[in-house]
């Protein structure tokens, strides 16, 4: 007699596992067949406005049901195992307080966004949880406020806990940790060090744009490169937008340029190195 | 301890729906008007005591104010946390979905059957304080059991109240209908009152005018279940209703994505 092939195993060290885990509302789908697991440490969510993060994120505190698939947080079901959140600790995205609610000196209603930004990463770290779940946590917070929060949750992963943040700034993801999940319409495109999801879109090609007063020379000394990809030139007759698949030979030629006197160049922006593009790119490919 | 966290915040979240946005106005103004309303009457036909009491009590207090009020603070319960988008909070603690719901409840229940019974006593002291110490005693019992009536009421009202909020956006508005309907259907003959919560909190009162049936109040006197029936009956609902609750707190999802 032959067994029926077994799915693989969940990987159940990790603290939060995720198995083809799909939600749906109505027609619409929110999360997309997810399969991941979340280490100890540091891990960011990174995706655009209306990914699925806060969708993925309240399937995993056991808020929402998973239409398929198997979620466990601690080796629990956190939609049936109650018991998970002496060691769980979230903090929502939304801005809804109790009005009666005080804090240290006043009433919570008073308080400015990032107070109340505050008081919500108190609420959700007073037990000592060892997982714990920050949905766009850094929201605002001034840079101060962001400097402290951001050494806070480095601590806190530092000391083992399992910290899990979403973002849409992949700048603000960055600089808390290498490991992150990229979700995009629901999915997870990819996840791992941040390296290895640089490797994936270092290929993309990025849209510079060159200000110079020798606008022109600019273009024929560009015109020339096999990496380009396109070249046009703006109205204002001062810049021009350049295509490429390797921006780092656009960056050194220019700079080669200007150390020879041949031309001024006065501001060089890479237009689409954010989120979208970079999702926008992954989901092509 | 984590049952005395859970009763503590439950506490917390009873007195919000009790007191706070000036609702204990609410219930100050149940006690004190029909009892002043009770007063007025009674100081201009002194010889209709009786009936005054039934008319305030069963009518006023216990058809319109305590229904509406359970109504309301029962549906406030699960209705105010999604609307106020607080759930996630209770929902990211280490009990169950309709724990601290439950135990809301009951603080809510007590509450209501604290106002009802400060309500029928403020009404029977200021009618009857003017009979002798014997006139008083023979008419207290009766007193005692209108509160018993009308607090069971208002609890198995409120717990209908809360199950309705937990899978109904506008739980109120059937709740308006289902007790405006509530007094009409128990001058109809049939089984139909014996869905209806006023059935059983009317066979438990007192009720004077039913001890000498006049005009419309006959149909009362024909109410042949017995109080005991009708405590355990508005028990059984209450306790159906606040599994049934349970259940559905449970069972769906509230927080959106």
């Amino acid at each position: 007699m032959t067994s029926a092939p077994q799915p693989p195993k969940l990987p159940m060290e990790y603290p939060i596992s995720l198995r083809d885990v799909s939600k749906w509302y109505g027609e619409v789908i929110g999360v997309n067949q997810v399969t991941a697991g979340i280490a100890p440490g540091i891990t960011g969510l990174l995706g655009p406005n209306g990914a699925g993060k806060s969708t993925l994120l309240k399937l995993i505190t056991g808020q929402l049901r998973p239409g398929a698939g198997d979620i466990r947080v601690l080796g629990r079901d956190p939609w049936t195992d109650r018991t998970i959140f002496r060691e769980v600790g979230f903090c929502p995205d939304s801005e809804s307080f109790y009005d009666e609610m005080s804090g240290a000196s006043r009433r919570i209603k008073g308080y400015s966004k990032g107070m109340r930004q505050r008081t919500k990463l108190a609420a959700a770290l007073m037990h000592d949880p060892r997982v714990i779940v920050l949905d766009e946590p850094l929201n605002g917070l001034d840079p101060s406020g962001r400097m402290e929060m951001l050494r806070l949750f480095r601590e806190l992963g530092a000391e083992g806990k399992t910290v899990l943040v979403s973002s849409h700034i992949l700048h603000e993801i960055e600089s808390l940790t290498r490991s992150i999940a990229l979700i995009h319409h629901g999915r997870i495109l990819a996840e791992g060090h941040i390296s290895e999801i640089r490797a994936l879109i270092e290929n993309q090609p990025l849209t510079l744009q060159i200000a110079s007063p020798q606008v022109r020379e600019v273009g024929s000394h560009l015109a020339g490169l096999d990496c380009l990809v396109s070249l046009t030139y703006a109205d204002n007759g001062h810049e021009l937008i350049a295509r490429t698949s390797t921006p780092e030979v656009i960056y050194d030629v220019l700079q080669q340029a200007v150390l020879d006197n041949r031309y001024t160049v006065t501001a060089l922006t890479a237009l689409d190195d954010n989120l979208d593009a970079i999702f926008s790119y992954l989901v092509k490919k | 301890m984590m049952l005395l966290n859970t009763i503590a915040a439950s506490m917390r979240l009873a007195r919000r729906h009790i007191i706070s946005r000036r609702r204990w106005v609410v219930a100050v103004a149940i006690i004190i008007i029909p009892a002043i309303l009770a007063f007025m009457a009674s100081r201009r036909i002194p010889q209709e005591r009786g009936e005054i009491y039934t008319w305030i009590v069963f009518l006023m207090i216990g058809g319109i104010l305590i229904p509406y009020l359970a109504a309301f603070l029962g549906s406030s319960i699960v209705g105010d946390e999604i609307e106020g988008r607080t759930l996630v909070y209770l929902w990211t603690r280490p009990h169950g979905r309709h724990t601290i719901f439950l135990w809301e409840y009951l603080f809510v229940a007590i509450w209501i059957a604290l106002v009802a019974a400060v309500a029928v006593a403020l009404t029977f002291l200021l009618l009857y304080s003017a009979l002798d110490v014997q006139g008083i005693g023979s008419n207290l019992r009766m007193a005692m059991w209108d509160m018993i009536a009308l607090a069971s009421g208002g609890a198995a009202y409120a717990a209908i109240a809360f199950l309705l909020s937990t899978f109904l956006k506008s739980p109120l508005t059937i709740m308006i209908v289902y007790i405006a309907a509530d007094n009409g259907v128990q001058f109809m003959p049939g089984f139909l009152k014996l869905l209806f919560v006023r059935h059983y909190q009317l066979a438990m009162s007192s009720n004077p005018m039913t001890d000498s049936p006049e005009g419309f109040f006959k149909f009362l006197a024909e109410n042949q279940t017995t109080p005991e029936t009708a405590a355990i009956s508005l028990a059984a609902i209450a306790l159906t209703a606040l599994i049934a609750g349970a259940v559905m707190l449970n069972k769906r999802e509230y927080v959106k994505s």
